[in-house]
């Protein structure tokens, strides 16, 4: 049957699209990356304007997606190369070894507590804790496996010294799983498909902050990105929620934000990230909710609040919760030596002098890029995100017909942004779907003959 | 009083400074990264965005009597970290021109800082055939008698520089009157005159120091020391012949002279002829500098005084191997050459920026814009 669509990248645009189309009895195939589906939203506390929790919203949504079966969920997955065009796409998926049989792995989570090396930096936290060779990606994590991460297992990448002895070491966790799920011998294989349409939702990643040298991230202890600090503030995060500062354990009493980092400025990236004002807003709330004591500043050239209730949300942080807003551009950030506080060098704009203040802990409001280098015949714009082939009256479809393209990907946005998009595809992708599926089948009655 | 509070913005003022040289005015978001990377805002209280700022929606009154575009020294910091891209020093470069060209009474330095290279350099040359013709005239006649000998007669050949130095002097001093006025000087002083004295030497050693570390900012660095001790010592030997007790002047007059030749001649050909040299073939690694300085005022200053020290080198070598004939035509062209800069570039062009900025660095220090400590 090839009234099927591909949809590229399982987080909130993903699993959005995935649902609306699976609702109108469409096969859906969800290729995903990672070994759980949820995307960046799945990292987040709380979200913004509402001050929803995160995963309240996602997780059902996420759950959802195993209850449907006509979507078929490709997970460690990777699209390698796509051919044809509408209606008649070839799809070459590259699917990974997990080196756990999905189909017995009940997700019980012994062997994530039996596995011997455990310094593995957790990829869920960013490397704020560590986790096991054998991991479950997060709790809530949809579908809930167990996976190896290669890498770090003894057995599957031993030691110099055992790999020329010939020694097989550890086994550890086939040893404790009890439904013998584990795999050692998986292999990746390529999976053909045949779609309809296609739906691209791979997503942002942060931009890598290291390349700003004069902020030192990477360097300094008490610095932060806002996605590690939203994994601080979490429940599910490194600390159980606590904010503690990475040098001495302790309460920071003074915290800041600085915007655009790496956003808007032609030494990085010239776009707005669109995100990070209303996140800084955001987290600067939700540090006064765990530390009311905390003194909150956002650093910002201007604050771009235009959605629905952002503003709101924006007078609320500061007239409730006392948030303080400098407006001017931190240049560099130096850390002292003794207590591992962080000094900021600005200009403040109001008042027209340089100033220096000390923090004890600052966040920076990183630039999102796109998850953009696909092997699809999606043409990209200068600054790496998917081109829409019109961004007024079309702003789903890419410059290929039968391709759509939602979420981060196609433009920096926010969550509500990204799930509007989705079902706008999951509709378009949907008329292709069934209009091929439709033609197959007057090709069927007409004894295989096309335009009979 | 009301009236006084009330600032007329004029986005006329934009255009102008765009035109002056600084293309990227209207780049700038206003985020304070120039005044926040500048080694000289850690000790002087001034907002190099706020400057911008002025100029961008035009508020005359002001940007005509802000001290804040001379404190710049052109490090360059900014243009390194401006996240638009923008070159704030390049546009308090043209801040200043603007500024200047409302110092000098007689409106010529506004003009003068509008108008295009090829234009200056035409009047530049009339002036250059004026003079010329004017020592053909009135002292060829009377003064090739002597080449033969080893006479050489400068201080009757001086009059006519002299008299351009002194119309120069009036018009700078009649500018700096109006600049002094307009940056508030004498009003709201609150440090000593020793004090601010002391602080402006140490502050200008300091700034200066850090910056010699870097390769490429040394290079400017010692590029202005050569020439203002060129200078310095051109100005030295001329008021020498000028001020001489015989008419005539016996070349060697003495070693020291001799010697004080050479170097202002050298210093002046290394002054003038590395950032020229640069500008032309400004490679990567050269400083931005000169990779964006080509503001016509710029590119005018150096082809004016490049060829005086370069024919001023050949005539202490002519001199030296008895060439007197040439050597002698050479100083009338040199003479010649001078007459304009003295009379255009000096109190109108480029030049009279080092007397702005000299005031507006001591009124600062005199009103206690300098931090303490
Ligand atoms: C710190 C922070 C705080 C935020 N807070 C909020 C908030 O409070 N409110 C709000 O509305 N928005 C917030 N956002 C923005 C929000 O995260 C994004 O708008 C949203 O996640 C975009 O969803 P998406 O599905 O397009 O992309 P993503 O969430 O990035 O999902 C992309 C998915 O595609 C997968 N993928 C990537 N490449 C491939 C590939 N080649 N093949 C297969 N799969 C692939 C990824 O693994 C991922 O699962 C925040 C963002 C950050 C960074
Ligand atoms: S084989 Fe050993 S090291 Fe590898 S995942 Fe299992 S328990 Fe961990
Ligand atoms: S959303 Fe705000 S912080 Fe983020 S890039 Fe845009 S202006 Fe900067
Ligand atoms: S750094 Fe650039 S954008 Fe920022 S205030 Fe200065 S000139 Fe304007």
């Amino acid at each position: 049957m090839n009234g099927s669509v591909l949809v590229v990248g399982g987080g909130v645009a993903g699993i959005q699209a995935a649902l609306d189309l699976a609702e109108q009895g469409i096969e859906v195939f969800l290729v995903e990356k990672a070994p759980s589906i949820g995307g960046k939203m799945a990292y987040l506390d709380k979200t913004f304007p509402t001050l929803d929790c995160a995963s309240c919203i996602l997780a059902p949504k996420m759950a959802a997606v195993l209850r449907y079966p006509n979507i078929k969920l490709l997970m460690n997955s990777e699209v390698e190369d796509v051919t044809g065009r509408a209606g008649n796409f070839v799809v070459r998926v590259l699917k990974r070894p997990t080196y756990v049989d999905w189909t017995k792995c009940n997700g019980c989570g012994i062997c994530t507590q039996k596995c011997p090396v455990k310094n593995v930096p957790d990829d869920y936290n960013l490397g704020l804790s560590n986790r096991r060779a054998i991991y479950i990606m997060f709790p809530q994590a949809v579908p809930k496996k167990a996976v190896i991460d290669a890498r770090y297992c003894m057995r599957l990448n031993p030691p110099e010294k055992a790999k020329k002895e010939g020694k097989t070491l550890c086994g550890v966790c086939e040893r404790h799983c009890p439904t013998k799920a584990i795999e050692y011998e998986q292999k990746s294989e390529v999976i053909e498909l045949k779609v309809a349409a296609i739906i691209v939702a791979t997503g942002m990643e942060l931009y890598n902050a290291k390349n700003i040298p004069e902020y030192g991230y990477g360097v300094y202890q008490n610095l932060y990105t806002n996605l590690e600090f939203e994994r601080l503030v979490s429940a599910t995060g490194p600390s159980g929620g606590e904010i503690l500062r990475r040098s001495d354990g302790k309460h920071p009493k003074k915290i800041a934000w600085i915007q655009c980092v790496g956003s808007r400025d032609v030494r990085f990236n010239h776009y707005c990230s669109a995100y990070c004002c209303m996140a800084a807003t955001k987290q600067a709330i939700l540090a006064k909710e765990h530390l009311p004591e905390v003194q909150c500043t956002v650093y910002y050239m201007d604050i771009r609040a235009f959605g629905k209730g952002f503003n709101e949300f924006l007078e609320r942080a500061k007239r409730e919760f006392g948030v303080r807003y400098i407006r001017g551009k931190v240049v560099r950030i130096e850390e002292l030596a003794d207590t591992k506080n962080l000094r900021v060098v600005y200009e403040d704009t109001a008042e027209s002098y340089l100033r220096v203040e000390e923090y004890d802990m600052v966040v920076l409001s990183v630039a999102i890029t796109p998850n953009s280098r696909l092997p699809l015949p999606v043409e990209l714009t200068s600054d790496g995100f998917v081109k829409l082939k019109d961004p007024y009256l079309d702003p789903v479809s890419t410059t290929v017909e039968g391709i759509f393209v939602v979420g981060a990907v196609a433009g920096a946005k926010d969550i509500p942004d990204s799930v509007t998009e989705a079902s706008a595809a999951a509709a378009r992708a949907a008329l292709i779907a069934k209009r091929s599926m439709a033609r197959e089948v007057r090709v069927l009655a007409n004894g295989g003959v096309l335009n009979g | 009083m009301v009236a006084s509070s009330i600032l007329f913005a004029n986005p006329k003022i934009a255009e102008e400074i765009i035109k002056m040289g600084g293309k990227s005015l209207l780049e700038c978001y206003q985020c304070g990264s120039c005044t926040a990377v500048c080694p000289i805002t850690e000790s002087i209280d001034v907002s190099f965005r706020r400057a911008i700022r002025y100029t961008q929606i035009g508020l005359n009154e002001k940007i005509l009597g802000d001290i804040t575009p001379w404190t710049c020294n052109l490090h360059g910091d900014c243009t390194d970290s401006c996240p638009r891209g923008a070159s704030p020093s390049e546009v308090l470069a043209a801040i200043r021109r603007y500024q200047s060209g409302f110092f000098d009474p007689f409106g010529v330095s506004r003009w003068w800082n509008k108008t295009k290279l090829f234009e200056k350099l035409i009047l530049y040359f009339v002036v250059f055939v004026i003079s010329l013709s004017f020592y053909y005239f009135y002292y060829w006649n009377s003064l090739t008698g002597y080449i033969s000998t080893e006479f050489f007669a400068v201080k009757d050949l001086s009059y006519p520089i002299a008299f351009s130095a002194l119309f120069a002097s009036l018009i700078l001093f009649l500018s700096a009157k109006r600049a002094y006025r307009a940056f508030g000087g004498g009003k709201e002083y609150k440090v000593g005159f020793l004090s601010s004295i002391i602080k402006l030497t140490k502050f200008f050693i300091e700034v200066e120091k850090d910056a010699l570390k870097v390769p490429e900012k040394r290079d400017r660095i010692i590029e202005h020391v050569f020439i203002l001790l060129g200078l310095g010592f051109y100005t030295l030997i001329l008021l020498f012949y000028l001020f001489s007790p015989s008419y005539f002047f016996i070349y060697p007059y003495g070693m020291i002279l001799k010697f004080l030749g050479y170097f202002a001649a050298i210093s002046l050909l290394y002054g003038f002829s590395s950032p020229l040299m640069k500008r032309l073939f400004a490679r990567q690694k050269t400083h931005w500098y000169y990779k964006k300085f080509t503001h016509s005022t710029d590119w005018m200053s150096l082809i004016a005084f490049f060829p005086v020290a370069l024919l001023y080198l050949a005539i202490l070598i002519l001199n030296d191997i008895s060439y007197y004939y040439f050597s002698y035509i050479l100083y009338i062209v040199v003479l010649s050459l001078i007459v304009p800069i003295l009379l255009l570039e000096v109190p109108f062009g480029k030049h009279n920026h080092w007397l702005y900025k000299v005031l507006a660095y001591y009124i600062a220090a005199r009103k206690g814009f300098f931090k303490e400590g």
